[in-house]
């Protein structure tokens, strides 16, 4: 009988350690697995009112309707994950609307102290192509954008402090399944959702938005 | 009897030499994290000066590149200025404040005289009583050797400069600052990257590298 127990006692004591020794391995793997890791934000945005404004800075007619999408979608995200105090994309159309020209000769820090925005998070809208290849049926598209926090006092750049330009996003239409190839406004409809998630996710915790795998 | 003791003692001592062997140095290896290497500051005499920050380049890399000085003064300035606003900062760093990088390239770009001029000379005339002054040798996003591929280098001289009584002395210099992007690519370059993904991270490698020599902080991992 105390045999018997001396070797229980002893197997336990090898059990446990191997599992010392293993470590958490294998708990780690299942969690990487199952869980969802959030990757910080590359910049945490000051608590103060906050303007999402998109254009194509060398023109900004080019996009209008792009824009106007992705900046909802922007404002709609970040308001979600409490990012910072959002001002509503309509107020910015209420300024746009009272007079076009005048608008066209604001600045970034005049339109933002007219909304009554703290800072600015500036896209500037470089390319929102759709294209159906030669012999193709299906549309492909890209986008890409810059991304820079302006302070609507100041004027300077908050973020990111290595590139005046701002941070590159780029996204290049792929197969998923409730988007539809063949129509236009769905493959547009991806673009402006994924360009508009990996803008977002720059300010906050966020689980990042697949990655581009389409190379350059 | 005693055979089998000997046997259960082999056995037992085979078991723990595998669990060891499966655990690897994860303990060793935490112990180390555990213990964080602190280097200092290698230049401690910005406290209470106001300092600027200028970027030297060719005329050929800032046609290349136009923003190439803002944006380095920009980065080196950001990170030590963090340092300094930070909760508790390191001694040396109280009251430090800085000229606005964009001020500096104006001052640059107003005095285009200062480009073939001793920077002892130019320091003085700039209102600082700290120059932080770096020369960019070599900057580019793509190997010479491979245009289609990307790699980000870039070799910087840096100086530190003391003013005083209309007088710039240099206290600090250290030449040859060589910092790539990605760090451990193949030096013919990589795919699967971009010119503004490159020029970021390269000038925040450079930017962070030498805000260093006057923010104590973590040694690098290996």
């Amino acid at each position: 009988m105390r045999s018997v127990l001396l070797r229980g006692a002893r197997c336990a004591i090898v059990a446990v350690l191997l599992t010392l020794g293993i470590g958490c391995n294998v708990v780690g793997a299942l969690t990487n697995k199952f869980s969802d890791e959030k990757a910080p934000a590359a910049f945490k945005l000051p608590k103060v009112q906050t303007l999402v404004f998109v254009e194509s800075y060398q023109n900004p007619d080019l996009y209008n309707v792009q824009s106007q999408q992705l900046a909802s979608n922007i404002v709609a995200t970040l308001n979600e994950n409490k990012a910072a105090p959002m001002i509503p994309t309509t107020k910015l159309d209420e300024v746009r609307g009272k007079d076009t020209v005048a608008f066209g000769k604001m600045d970034i820090p005049s339109i933002a102290r007219a909304v009554g925005a703290k800072q600015v998070i500036y896209v500037n809208l470089t390319q929102f192509r759709t294209d159906v290849p030669i012999a193709g049926t299906q549309f492909a598209g890209q986008a890409e954008a810059r991304v820079k926090v302006i302070d609507a006092e100041s004027g300077r750049i908050l973020w990111p402090p290595d590139s005046s330009e701002g941070r590159e996003i780029r996204f290049e239409s792929r197969a998923e399944e409730d988007v539809d190839p063949r129509n236009l406004s769905s493959v547009q409809d991806q673009m402006c959702r994924h360009v508009a998630a990996r803008i977002s996710e720059l300010f906050y915790n966020a689980i990042p938005d697949e990655p581009d795998t389409s190379g350059p | 009897m005693i055979h089998r003791a000997r046997a259960i003692g082999v056995l037992s001592m085979l078991v723990l030499f595998t669990a060891v062997l499966t655990s690897g140095c994860q303990l060793l290896g935490l112990a180390q994290k555990m213990v964080v290497q602190n280097i200092d500051a290698a230049y401690k005499g910005l406290g209470n000066q106001n300092t600027a920050v200028m970027v030297w380049c060719d005329r050929a890399m800032s046609t290349d590149w136009p923003k190439l000085q803002e944006d380095l003064s920009r980065g080196i300035t950001a990170r030590i200025k963090q340092a300094a606003d930070a909760k508790d900062p390191p001694k040396f760093l109280v009251g430090a404040t800085f000229a606005l990088p964009e001020s500096v390239t104006r001052f640059q770009h107003d005095h285009p005289e200062t480009d073939t001029q001793d920077i002892t000379t130019v320091a003085p005339r700039m209102n600082v009583s700290r120059l932080v002054y770096v020369e960019i040798v070599k900057f580019e996003t793509r190997p010479e050797s491979s245009l289609e591929l990307f790699r980000g280098s870039i070799t910087a001289n840096l100086k530190v400069l003391e003013v005083s009584d209309a007088k710039a002395k240099i206290v600090y210099q250290r030449d040859n600052i060589e910092l790539k992007y990605p760090e451990k690519a193949p030096d013919e370059g990589t795919t699967g990257l971009t010119d503004a993904e490159v020029y970021e991270k390269t000038i925040e490698a450079c930017s962070t590298e030498i805000a260093d020599v006057f923010v104590p902080h973590l040694a690098p991992e290996d």
